[in-house]
């Protein structure tokens, strides 16, 4: 596929893609050691096999020319609004009472997740065409109906931690894309003022969740305890941790879907500091390496994809781990790369993907 | 946009990025370096465990009031592994002794339940007192054993209305995997309705548990309760059942039998179901033989569970929804609409009945060999003379009185909120061509001698014991098919009510009133003296209308039927009764919906024994 030759080793981002790559086996160990008390191997050959298929993603991605997605940007939005109507069509609906899933043949899709990637692509395009046309804030209004229609999808399915997500996105492009400031202070403005109709919108454990980041006591067995837990596995990690496979808040069960949301108590409980430091190292890296690699674009397209997938996993991470941590509410969005799941792992290796490419194709001469 | 301009805003990016990760690092460190002991101590000594509790199921109530399903507490033993291994060994090993239950048997519950391990695994529910009193005693030698009370379903009338309350039991995986994927909250160990009312209304009346995070010791014993919630009781569901109109249909009906024994020794099956004819509520629904409930709501013993499931008389089957059946001469009311409607018959018209009637060269004949002479439609009705209805079939066709019998709501689901009910069959020309291609039939023509035998319902209809009530309600009522109602008020725990039954109509039979008051005034005569029933309500105070049936049954005795409805002129309940293998309409299913009306109409049955007129064989 690539001849490693002078040009590869010159345009590929090995720092970026080491870090991920390093990130995607601890994946596999600690989904391992997250799961297999209760469910043996399941989960584990299961992520691996995920891994695998994401490095083949990625290099598919890579070899792409990036700016093919500009010409089939109508495309990708009508796919993008197809199979999230499909969820609500057909999909079926999680312990939770949202519906996330949909069915091809025997394979689980999870189209909301694979909707941030197609949203980032199209509206990039909007927003290049755009350019310097955006002074006005009516002049926003196109934007918002763009990343809308898709957002309200994502609502209707009842997946609020996706829908915050896409709002991260859109903040991270706007502000890059050049929209004034005070435009975005606006539009802060107009979310706060939203709240209270937003409120009567959520679904109870929503509701109870957001109460319960507040004050984790008022609801022990609930959505209090997993916070509770979760401190208490990441607390009792100290700085070099328990071990892997030998953490007894992650083992004894008392870590709640250990294995997919809180799967950085039970990396910060197993490693402790040292390693759950590494891990947001290397996270960091990875931002990092997305905002350089939106500097280096060649176009502004570019600049604009690399910038909502950084946003995007920027978001995934701080809400994450700082759920985790007890200092962000409880919304059940993965850790990016790391918790156990399909189509998460599919939509980041294809993200990666991406910023991979922009900085392959990057401009050689800077001016 | 300037290339300066970006490079600033990335730049602001990328501190917030740095901002946001110190913010995080700076959070790990606190909890890990500074409070890393703290938590260290917490986790070593969590012995947190969650004790769930379950929530009482919902009360059920008939229309009056009065507790049909109800709860008592009972005591369960649960365990909780907190000691090594080797000692939790030997202590269920000891445990299995006290409660009688082998070593094999509780590790089977432990594999079962899959619980987290914080959370004790429940190995026996409704533990009788000495038993209990047993494990006390040896508490020392019994580390992490739990004894608790809980709520276990309470059917104070046992085996009545079987199959309309339904039993509970553990749910199992099948279950469990199904209600998931409806996104319904149901965990491993709860308990779910399996049959009638508990399961179709499983959601209102299971509640929501409660939970207890305790702390305990090293030995298990509990130190402090951490957090509670109290759990929620299920709703209350108020069904339409009448307990004393139930109570007198079942008791019927087992008196009939008995009473039937020397004759038709196979009659130990039946069903009785009563609706109120002018909103469809169901006042009793009957099926027998039923079983105690209250075996499944505790502990059933292996031989008990056997003795239900191996009963050749299937107690399972919900007979008065479930299974049907051909409804003999309680269909030749339709028949005979149909004919008054296609204009084939009139009031006036006699026929004469000489006890035979040819199709072609075959002969049909009247129940009554020597025939019943010179007779009109009324008198058709009230002898149940088949020559009328042959007649009035051969002029109508049997497409019409297909027509007329779906419009009365036969060979369809009523809709009844009871799971399993059967659907039946409509015979007419198409259906035969059908039933041709799916090899039910021998031949795909429908033959003259088809339309006699539907004319008196033989042959190939196929009705349940719903259909055909609702169908005498729809005749007392002037048409008016009605979609059965089980439920009449849910409340839940604020005394609010949730739901309150409003009758539904399905649909209106197209017939007019005229016609239907020459049906009512032979259903009339059908109750009176010389009428099929007249000795099963000889001396009854209050007039009934109704309809005998005697359907051939290829594989026994045939089946009996009542169908009929009281006050004849201002009507308020309607009735069909069916006894399996009972002989005749007249003698074995008539005196069951006299116990009906006298329970309904409280009227005091002064006759210990049923008016059996074993002459009267239709």
């Amino acid at each position: 596929m690539f001849t490693l030759d002078r040009k590869f080793f010159k345009n590929f981002d090995f720092t970026l893609f080491f870090s991920t790559l390093a990130l995607m086996i601890l994946s596999i160990i600690f989904v391992a050691s997250a799961s297999s008390a209760k469910s043996g191997n399941y989960y584990f050959t299961r992520q691996l096999v995920w891994v695998v298929g994401a490095v083949v993603v990625m290099f598919v991605t890579l070899k792409i020319d990036y700016n093919t997605f500009w010409k089939f940007s109508r495309l990708i939005y009508l796919a993008n609004i197809a199979l999230l109507l499909a969820v609500l069509a057909v999909g079926r609906t999680s312990k939770y009472g949202g519906t996330h899933w949909i069915w091809i043949g025997p394979i689980p899709l999870q189209p909301s997740e694979f909707s941030k990637v197609f949203t980032i692509l199209t509206l990039a395009k909007l927003l290049v065409q755009k350019e310097n046309k955006l002074n006005k804030f009516s002049d926003l209004f196109p934007v918002f109906f763009h990343i809308g229609i898709p957002f309200g999808l994502v609502i209707l399915q009842g997946d609020l931690g996706t829908a915050l997500v896409f709002i991260a996105i859109l903040f991270g492009m706007l502000f890059v894309a050049g929209v004034k400031v005070k435009h975005l202070a606006t539009l802060v403005g107009a979310g706060v003022a939203v709240m209270p109709v937003v409120w009567n919108f959520l679904k109870d454990y929503q509701k109870k969740r957001l109460i319960v980041f507040i004050n984790p006591e008022m609801d022990k067995l609930g959505a209090g305890w997993n916070i509770i837990q979760s401190k208490i596995a990441i607390g009792s990690g100290g700085i070099l941790g328990k071990g892997i496979f030998a953490g007894s808040q992650n083992r004894l069960e008392f870590l709640p879907e250990s294995h997919t949301d809180f799967i950085f108590s039970v990396i910060g409980e197993e490693v402790g500091f040292l390693g759950s430091g590494i891990v947001l190292l290397l996270f960091f890296i990875i931002i990092w390496r997305g905002i350089k690699i939106a500097g280096r674009a060649k176009d502004m397209y570019g600049v604009l994809i690399a910038i909502g997938i950084t946003s995007m996993f920027f978001f995934h991470v701080f809400e994450n781990v700082g759920m985790a941590l007890g200092i962000m509410p409880i919304t059940g969005i993965p850790l990016p790369f790391v918790s156990y799941g399909g189509s998460a792992m599919f939509t980041n290796a294809l993200s990666l993907g991406l910023l991979l490419n922009i900085y392959f194709r990057r401009q050689k001469i800077r001016f | 946009m300037l290339v300066k301009e970006l490079e600033k805003r990335l730049k602001v990016f990328g501190i917030i990025a740095i901002i946001a990760f110190c913010l995080l690092t700076t959070r790990l460190g606190y909890l890990q370096i500074i409070k890393g002991e703290e938590y260290k101590d917490l986790a070593e000594g969590n012995r947190i465990r969650l004790i769930p509790q379950p929530a009482p199921r919902g009360l059920v109530f008939d229309r009056n009031g009065v507790l049909l399903i109800g709860n008592r507490p009972a005591f369960s033993v649960s365990v909780m592994q907190i000691t090594s291994k080797e000692d939790f060994e030997n202590t269920l090993l000891k445990l299995g002794e006290i409660l009688g239950i082998t070593k094999e048997e509780i590790d089977e519950r432990i594999k079962q339940q899959n619980r987290r391990s914080f959370e004790p695994i429940k190995i026996a529910t409704d533990v009788d007192l000495t038993t209990i009193t047993k494990i006390e005693e040896q508490k020392v030698g019994l580390t992490g054993v739990i004894i608790d009370t809980e709520p276990i379903r309470y059917y104070p009338y046992k085996d009545l209305a079987t199959h309309v309350l339904g039993y509970v039991g553990e749910i199992n995986a099948k279950e469990l995997e199904k209600k998931k994927q409806e996104g319904k909250d149901y965990q491993i160990g709860d308990i779910i309705g399996k049959m009638g009312i508990e399961q179709c209304l499983d959601e209102e009346l299971k509640g929501v548990r409660g939970g207890k995070r305790v702390e305990v010791d090293v030995k298990g014993n509990l130190i402090s309760t951490q957090g509670e919630v109290i759990p929620t009781p299920g709703n209350q569901v108020k069904l339409t059942i009448d307990l004393k109109v139930q109570q007198a249909a079942e008791n019927g009906l087992v008196e009939i039998m008995d009473t039937i024994s020397r004759q038709y020794p196979n009659a130990k099956t039946g069903a009785v179901v009563a609706m109120d004819v002018n909103t469809g509520e169901i006042l009793a629904l009957a099926s027998k033989p039923g079983f105690d409930l209250n075996l499944f709501a505790g502990r059933m013993t292996p031989e008990q569970l056997n003795e239900i499931n191996n009963n050749p008389l299937k107690p399972y089957n919900n007979r008065a929804i479930s299974s049907a059946y051909p409804p003999g001469s309680t269909f030749k009311p339709i028949t005979a609409l149909a004919g008054l409607r296609k204009g084939t018959v009139t009031p006036n018209e006699y026929f004469y009945d000489s006890g035979v009637y040819y199709v072609g060269r075959h002969p049909f004949r009247c129940w009554k060999r020597t025939g019943h002479g010179s007779v009109n439609l009324v008198d058709g009705l009230k002898h149940s003379c088949n020559i009328v209805f042959y007649e009035i079939a051969m002029r109508t066709g049997i497409d019409d009185i297909a027509v007329m019998a779906r419009e009365f709501g036969l060979g369809e689901k009523t809709g009844i909120i009871l799971p399993g009910e059967a659907q039946g069959i409509v015979p007419d020309t198409k259906w035969k061509e059908e039933a041709y291609k799916k090899g039910i039939t021998r031949y795909a023509t429908w033959f003259k001698g088809d339309t006699a035998n539907a004319a008196i319902g033989q042959g190939d209809h196929l009705y349940t014991p719903i259909q055909l009530v609702r169908m005498t309600a729809a005749i007392a009522n002037g048409g008016k098919v009605f979609e059965p109602q089980l439920v009449s008020a849910i409340i839940d725990n604020n005394g609010q009510e949730t739901f309150r039954m409003s009758p539904k109509i399905v649909k209106q039979a197209s017939v007019s009133q005229e016609h239907l008051a020459i049906i009512r005034q032979g259903m009339k005569a059908v109750t009176s003296e010389g009428g099929t029933a007249g000795s099963a309500f000889r001396g009854f105070p209050i007039q009934v209308a109704g309809k005998t049936g005697t359907a051939q049954n290829a594989h026994g005795d045939n089946h009996a039927w009542f169908v009929g409805y009281a006050p004849a002129d201002n009507p308020q309940i309607a009735v069909a009764v069916l006894v399996e293998q009972g002989g005749s309409g007249s003698t074995a299913a008539a005196p069951v919906a006299r116990r009906v009306f006298e329970a309904f109409f409280n009227i005091q049955s002064d006759q210990a024994e049923l008016n059996l007129d074993f002459n009267a064989v239709e």
